[in-house]
Formats: structure tokens, C-alpha cells, sequence
């Protein structure tokens, strides 16, 4: 039930389905409430080792009623709270092992339902508006943390988007055409996890096991170009895949969750790529860290010469906290320095040529089909190699990059740059050539005719690979969050 | 023409092209379907083409226990799907695939009789490239002496009968009319299972799990295709019948051969022992059925070695892994509750107490990079390159001293013997 199942998604389709029996608001809300518990009690399977996660929410719902009561300076702690008892239940390594709880419990989703929590006290907080000052009830701060469909990878929703839908008296329209966009972003979504992330994990696996055995070197190049290509590529199917399920089964209960991926290998650069790439995360992240830092920067610093460089010291911490984020060992340090020191780069380096060029000339070279080519490529082999302290430990990272020496490595990384440089590049002008096939109704490729097709194919491989051929799914990745 | 002229047309031609997508869409999807599975099948069979040819000629394909031996003088071919050559089974006299017929032992000549089943046989691979076929001139090269071996090892159902059936230790007069100095006996995990199975399909009881209750009660009256249907679904035949049909595709042998193919080691290994009953033999503490299983196996091994032994034969037994066995060994290690000498340890135990000798080849499979890349892998079976690193291990342990008349001589020792020949 935590990963892209079919079983996961025939419990969501079920409690869509009892959702729309009425259009009554407090229905939508009961029906949510009882699938969010059903699908907490099933993966918790006893009730003990929910006590922390209530516990946690608890505690998170009497800083928020505080704080919506005007006592935001009182409770002014909450927030430092929040977020030591984060890293306490997540037991972060970096803190003394004897203070952790000893006991196994719920740690499911805690993340996001973190950062719900914090986006729910913050918006409390003196500089709210009008609009985020309304009090939230107990109920529907247990349905927007908990929501089964994001509870367990997100997406990260602001609590305005989510009251909108889930409380409105008209609930968003749910014809045949958006059951049948819903039901075929499923199936993409379910043939994503189940099949091209399966087959990907396989290629980055064997890269792995190749690159360790007495080989000879040029094999051993293959496999270090296969293992690096092959893990973005299997996270990119295994977390996107897992959203669109979760996208579409809320649609289908008239939430209209925020999209969290936009083609991000299609980024010219790194903080593009941030743009496309876990999208609520980055935002959320911009929204809380990077815009109050990057004012309170400026507010010390005032020389206007300084001002672009203050925007890349925030951009260094924000990403550097997006990578700590994803673990709790010491490994994830490297992850957020080398997210956080790719942005930062990526945003001296444009500074420096439009200082260099002049902003108009540097324009112009950032349109250049080229320069946007090879942008893409070395964002992608970028990303790649900081992926190997996202999923291996030390003792693997040791040995993959002792399986070739230095020049060797160099090389990869190269043949990476260029190779994913000209293959991207086809993608992109194959996929632009290709939406210009249209008919009178639209692009051919997208009409509802060919979306049919792709959906039905891709069932069906999806069909005989997990029921037929019982091929298990990889776990989603970001589960583990 | 007012606003509401211009539209109007437009709107009922949506209405009625939104109506006709009821029909057209559940068809475009319909034929998606037929268009895949026919091209999937299609494709399949002309990339990895299997064939057959006069297997009836060489086997007895109408018997209906798949245990009915090889015809004399007789030849076939046969490629299965995941093989890249087409093998050519050729039988003798005896119906044996030996390569040659069996004449009087000449002088000085060390003659080894191979008995056992399939993989021994060397099924889906030339005769020249078994283990069988490349073994004496590796043991006389080692040994510097004249060695022959003469295989007699049976190819499973419908290939001439499993090994050892309940007809094994009497068919042994056979093997020893060959003269052998050694029979050498190579043991599968395999085997065992079918040991096991052959018992349990004689006993009595045969049957009546898989009979349907209402037969012999129910109403003789013809039911309808849709009542036959909903009883087939309610007994859950239906997907079984349906998992079978698929089971018989080109398109489910190729997807899974790929599938099986793409997967690390430690993928594999995973995978395999996710199948319980499969893995059984691999636990530590195999279940009541592999145990009854092994019991028939060994009643069988205890008497062949026993007759072996009362006629003065060195008796040989190998034990060779199959695919999940020989990655784990390879890997080095596994999880906990498995164990993949376990097999071999039992089975060397019973050779050795009926009297026998054993070989064991089993940890040379430890320096081996992924040996399971040298098997089929969905049939299981070795391929060309496995028989050949079986031959290799066979050799090494043969001339190891376990049997003082292969020990692997000097290479004076060679030389002097050439000389006195």
C-alpha cells in the first residue's frame, strides 16, 4: 500500500469513488478522514507505533491554535520545536543515539506532514494576512496533514490550495473527459514505477555489480557511464510515476494537487533544473528559507554592488538544506553541498557573463540552441554524479569510485557531458517535431484517440510484467523521506 | 448570422463526436490490444526462433508418463528459444547420445560411464561442446592416460525419462555391461525433485485432489458456455487455464528470459528465493514435501550405489548447481534460512555411507564471476559455456586424487607413459 501498487490504487480509486457519491462538502471530508485512517491503521498495524506521529501532530495542532489565537510571540519556541522534534523522530545521526526513542514507530510521511505543519504555523504568524489568519479546525488540520494521497511522498500542498478544493460548496467538475485524463495519468504513472524504473533500477544495478568485478577497463567505463546514467533516470520514473498516481486519484476526489515535476531533463541549467525537478519541495523551500534569508541579508548588507551575490549565498543555503533534508547521515551533507554548490555556481556563472557580455549579449547567448544544448547536458551529468551520495553509503561510494582511477573517471564524466548533450537534444527536437503533426481538434499526439493508445499499451505491459510475469516494483524512493 | 448561429452547429458536433468516442475509443483500445499481442508473439518467434525437428523419431512423444526411452539409431534437432544453435541429438544403437557406439574396451583404455539426467545429457547443446564430449581429452591430458567416457545419461520427459526413476537400479545391468571403470553420477537438484514426484504421481492417491467433486454427483446435463465460464472463475481455473496459455506464448518465454537476463546477482538471487517452493531445497530447513522428496531420491541412490558397489564398480557421485545455486556460491553469501551446500552435504552423506564415492565441485563455482550467466535462464539448463566450465571443475576434483587411478600425473610422468605406449 506505501508504493505504487495495484492494490494502492484500487484503494484510491474505491474511496474516489465513494467521494462522489455526494457533492456535499462534509461527505468529501468523512470520506477522506476514514480512507486517511483505513490507509494509516493498514500501514501502521498497530496502534502503538502511532504514538509519536499523534503525538507529533498533536503538539503541532496546540502551536498552531496558539498562534492562531494571537500569541504568536508566546509561542514563538513552536517552530524551533517542530523542528528539533523532526530531527529527534527521524533520528538524524548527528544527534547522540541515546536520546533517540528505542522502540519501532510510525515515521511514514513525516516529512511532508512536517512541512505541512510548519507552512501551517508560519502562515499563522504575525505577518499573515487576513486570509491565512482564519482558524483552522482540528478536523481539517488532520485532513490536510494526513491526506492519504500525499501522505506518503508528497506533494507538498499550501493549505489555501487544499481548503479551496476540499471545503468548497461547488467541488471542482468531474466529467468523463478529466475521469478519463485521471484514469490514463494512473496507468502512465502506475507503467512508470512498475516498469520503466524496475527495468532502469536493473541497468544502474548491473552498473554496479559490473564495475566491481575483475574486468577489463573499458567494461568497467561502460558500466561507471551505466550506473551514473541509469539511477536519475530510475528516480526521475520512480517518484514522478508515484505523483501522477496520487495527482490523478485526488483530481478524482476534486483535489487538484500542485504538480511536482515539469520535464526536468529538459533544463538548461541547474537552477532550472530545481524549477522542473521535485517542484513543492524547491518552492516551499524558496518560499520559507531562501525569500526571508536573502531580505534579511539585504537588510544588513547594504551595498547594492553585493546585492546579486547575497541571492547566491541564499541560493547555497537553500539548496544545501533541500539535500540535508533527504537523509539522515552524513552522506546527505555532501548531497546538500553539492546541490547547494551547483546553484550557486550555476548563479555566479551567470552573473559573471552578463557582466563580462553585458546583459543584452548574454540574453542572446542564453537563447543560443547550442549553449541551451549543452547547458542540459551538463546539468544532467551534474545531477548524476551528485545522485551517488543521495543512494549509496560510504563504503559503496569508496568503492565505485576506486573501481577506476581518476582520469578514467574524468573521462566518464565527458563522455556523459557530450553524450547527454547530443541525446537530449535529439529528444527535444524529435518531441517539438513531432507535436507539430496536428489535426483540427489539436496535436495528433495528444488528441484523446492517441492518449487511448499509449494508456491501453501501456497497461497491458504493465499488466503481464507485475501480474503475469510477478515482477516486484521498486519501493518509491522518497517514501523513505 | 448571429453568435448564437456560428455556434450552435459547432456545439452539436461536438456533442455527437463526444457520443461516437463511447464506441470509438473502447474499440481504438480493443485493437491496441490485438495489434500488441499479435506483433509481441510475431516479433518473438522471429527474433528467437525455437524448433523441432523429428523429435518423434527420437522420442516417444505420445507416451503419455514422458518416461519411455530414446528410440535406436535415431536423430533429431532441436533449438529451444533461448539458445543461439540449433542441437542435434544423435542416439546409437543402445539409444545413447555417446557420440559413437559402445564396443569392447580397449586395452589400457580407462572407461568412465556417465549416468544421470538432462543436464548430463547435455540438452539444447551440440554433442561436441557437453561436458560429456570434452571430458576425456581434459582427464588425459591431465593423467596422461587413454580415457574414454561413455555417456549414458537420459534426457528428462519425453527426452528419454527422468534420473533415477523406480526403474533405475534395474536398468543398472545396462550401465555395467559397458565395462565401466568408474560410473560417474551427476546429480541435480532437479533429480531429487522428480525422484520425488515420479513417487508421488504412482501413489494412490493420484489424482483426487485435482478431481472435481460435483463429477461424479452433478448433473450430466450440458451447461452453457457462460455457466462453464462463471464455474471456471469461481474455481479459480480460469486464471490458471488463462496463466497457462500465457505460460505457452513465445512472448512470456522472451519476456521473461530478458527479464531474467537484466537482473543483477543479487537481484536474481532475491528474486529466486522469493518463489518458496522453487527455493525449498535451498533453506536450511526445507519443508515436509522437499524432505519426502529427498527420502525417495535417497532410497533410490542408496540402491544403485549398492548395486554399483556389489559389482565392484567405483561408483562417482557430482553434485552440480543449477542456476540460483551457483550464483549464490558465486556471490558468497546469502540470506539467512538458505543455505546452497546444504543440498550437496546430504547428498554426499548418503553416497558416502551406501558405499560410493563423491566429488565436489561445488566451491569451485566461488571464482567464478556471475556463473549463472552460463545458463539458460529460463529453462535452466547449462549452456555451452556452462558444460564447458563443468568440465573444468570435473577434471580438476576427478584428478585431484579422489580417484587414484585419474590422479593428474607430472608432466614426466606424462611423457614416460607416451613413451611406453
Amino acid at each position: 500500500m506505501d508504493s505504487a501498487s495495484v492494490q494502492f490504487v484500487l484503494f484510491g480509486l474505491i474511496a474516489a469513488a465513494l467521494s462522489n457519491l455526494s457533492r456535499s462538502r462534509v461527505w468529501r471530508s468523512n470520506v477522506l478522514m476514514l480512507a486517511t485512517l483505513t490507509f494509516v491503521a493498514i500501514l501502521a498495524k498497530s496502534a502503538l507505533v502511532l504514538i509519536p506521529l499523534a503525538a507529533f501532530l498533536l503538539s503541532g495542532y496546540g502551536a498552531l491554535a496558539l498562534r492562531q489565537r494571537g500569541w504568536s510571540k508566546g509561542a514563538a519556541w513552536s517552530i524551533p520545536a517542530v523542528i528539533f522534534a523532526y530531527v529527534w523522530l527521524k533520528k538524524y545521526t548527528f544527534l547522540p543515539e541515546r536520546f533517540f526513542l528505542d522502540f519501532p514507530y510510525f515515521t511514514l510521511g513525516l516529512s511532508y506532514i512536517f512541512f505541512r505543519v510548519l507552512h501551517l504555523l508560519i502562515e499563522a504568524g504575525e505577518g499573515a494576512g487576513p486570509e491565512e489568519k482564519r482558524r483552522i479546525g482540528f478536523v481539517p488540520y488532520l485532513l490536510y496533514t494526513l491526506n492519504f494521497t500525499t501522505l506518503v511522498s508528497g506533494p507538498i500542498q499550501r493549505y489555501d490550495e487544499f481548503a479551496r478544493d476540499q471545503f468548497a460548496v461547488q467541488p471542482l467538475p468531474l466529467g468523463p473527459t478529466v475521469i478519463g485524463l485521471q484514469l490514463e495519468r494512473i496507468i502512465r504513472g502506475f507503467f512508470k514505477v512498475n516498469v520503466w524504473a524496475m527495468l532502469l533500477q536493473r541497468l544502474q544495478e548491473n552498473g554496479l555489480e559490473q564495475l566491481t568485478q575483475p574486468v577489463p577497463v573499458e567494461y568497467k567505463l561502460f558500466a561507471a557511464i551505466q550506473l551514473t546514467v541509469a539511477y536519475p533516470l530510475f528516480l526521475y520514473a520512480n517518484f514522478s510515476g508515484y505523483i501522477d498516481i496520487v495527482i490523478a486519484l485526488a483530481r478524482l476526489m476534486r483535489i487538484q494537487l500542485p504538480e511536482n515535476f515539469d520535464r526536468p531533463f529538459s533544463a538548461s541549467s541547474f537552477l532550472d533544473f530545481w524549477n522542473r525537478w521535485h517542484i513543492t519541495l524547491s518552492r516551499w523551500l524558496k518560499t520559507y528559507v531562501y525569500n526571508p534569508l536573502l531580505m534579511v541579508l539585504m537588510r544588513r548588507i547594504s551595498s547594492s554592488s553585493m546585492e546579486p551575490f547575497l541571492g547566491v549565498i541564499c541560493f547555497f543555503v537553500t539548496f544545501f538544506l533541500i539535500g540535508v533534508w533527504h537523509g539522515r547521515t552524513s552522506e546527505y551533507i555532501v548531497f546538500g553541498m553539492l546541490q547547494g554548490g551547483g546553484v550557486a555556481i550555476n548563479k555566479l556563472w551567470q552573473l559573471c557573463l552578463a557582466r563580462i557580455l553585458g546583459r543584452k549579449a548574454y540574453k542572446d547567448l542564453a537563447k543560443n540552441a547550442i549553449y541551451i544544448a549543452f547547458g542540459r547536458g551538463m546539468t544532467f551529468s551534474w545531477f548524476a554524479f551528485t545522485m551517488f551520495w543521495f543512494w549509496a553509503n560510504w563504503k559503496q561510494i569508496g568503492t565505485i569510485f576506486s573501481a577506476i582511477a581518476v582520469a578514467p573517471w574524468f573521462a566518464v564524466w565527458l563522455v556523459m557531458w557530450f553524450g547527454t548533450t547530443a541525446v537530449l537534444a535529439m529528444w527535444e527536437l524529435l518531441r517539438t517535431e513531432l507535436l507539430k503533426i496536428r489535426t483540427a481538434e489539436g496535436s495528433a499526439l495528444t488528441s484523446r484517440y492517441a492518449l487511448v493508445v499509449y494508456a491501453t499499451t501501456m497497461a497491458m505491459i504493465a499488466l503481464v510484467v507485475t501480474v503475469l510475469l510477478n515482477q516486484p516494483a521498486p519501493g518509491i524512493v522518497y517514501k523513505a523521506f | 448570422m448571429t453568435q448564437t448561429d456560428r455556434t450552435e452547429p459547432r456545439a452539436v458536433k461536438e456533442t455527437n463526436s463526444r457520443r461516437r468516442d463511447w464506441v470509438l475509443l473502447p474499440a481504438v483500445s480493443l485493437l491496441t490490444i490485438c495489434l500488441l499481442a499479435v506483433s509481441a508473439e510475431l516479433l518473438s518467434r522471429w527474433l528467437y526462433p525455437s524448433t523441432q525437428v523429428g523429435l518423434q523419431s527420437c522420442f516417444a512423444m505420445d507416451d503419455p508418463t514422458g518416461d519411455a526411452a530414446v528410440k535406436p539409431n535415431s536423430v533429431c534437432w532441436e533449438q529451444t528459444a533461448e539458445s543461439t544453435f540449433k542441437a542435434e541429438y544423435r542416439f546409437n544403437s543402445r539409444g545413447h547420445r555417446a557420440g559413437a557406439e559402445l564396443g569392447p574396451k580397449p586395452p589400457g583404455t580407462y572407461r568412465i560411464v556417465l549416468i544421470g539426467s538432462s543436464l548430463a545429457q547435455g540438452l539444447f547443446v551440440p554433442r561436441e561442446k557437453t561436458f560429456a564430449a570434452l571430458l576425456p581429452e581434459e582427464l588425459s591430458m591431465e593423467t596422461g592416460r587413454k580415457i574414454e567416457v561413455y555417456n549414458e545419461a537420459t534426457g528428462g520427459k519425453f527426452r528419454g525419462g527422468p534420473f533415477p526413476t523406480q526403474n533405475s537400479a534395474q536398468h543398472l545391468d545396462e550401465v555395467l555391461a559397458a565395462q565401466p571403470d568408474l560410473i560417474l553420477w551427476v546429480i541435480t537438484p532437479t533429480d531429487v525433485t522428480n525422484a520425488g514426484s515420479k513417487e508421488n504421481a504412482d501413489s494412490p492417491y493420484k489424482g483426487t485432489l485435482h478431481e472435481d467433486p460435483r463429477s461424479a454427483t452433478g448433473s450430466a446435463k450440458p451447461r452453457s458456455i457462460w455457466s462453464k465460464f462463471a464455474a471456471s472463475i469461481a474455481k479459480g481455473t480460469f486464471s490458471e487455464r488463462l496463466k497457462s496459455h500465457w505460460e505457452e506464448t513465445r512472448t512470456s518465454i522472451v519476456l521473461k528470459h530478458l527479464l531474467i537476463a537484466s537482473e543483477s546477482q543479487d537481484e536474481y538471487i532475491k528474486s529466486y528465493l522469493r518463489n518458496e517452493d522453487d527455493a525449498n531445497f535451498l533453506k536450511t530447513e526445507p519443508d515436509a514435501k522437499w524432505q519426502m522428496q529427498f527420502e525417495y531420491f535417497d532410497a533410490e541412490l542408496a540402491e544403485i550405489t549398492g548395486l554399483a558397489k556389489n559389482a565392484g564398480v567405483n561408483l562417482v557421485a557430482v553434485f552440480v548447481p543449477n542456476r540460483p545455486q551457483a550464483a549464490m556460491i558465486s556471490k558468497g553469501d546469502w540470506p539467512v534460512g538458505y543455505d546452497p551446500f546444504k543440498l550437496e552435504d546430504e547428498v554426499r552423506d548418503s553416497v558416502v555411507s551406501d558405499g560410493g564415492h563423491f566429488i565436489d565441485i561445488l566451491p569451485d563455482y566461488r571464482g567464478i564471476p556471475s556463473p549463472e550467466r552460463d545458463y539458460f535462464p529460463v529453462d535452466g539448463h547449462p549452456d555451452a559455456d556452462g558444460q564447458a566450465i563443468i568440465c573444468r571443475f570435473l577434471a580438476k576434483e576427478l584428478t585431484s586424487g579422489a580417484v587414484p587411478e585419474l590422479k593428474a600425473s607430472t608432466s614426466t610422468e606424462i611423457a614416460m607413459q607416451s613413451g611406453k605406449r
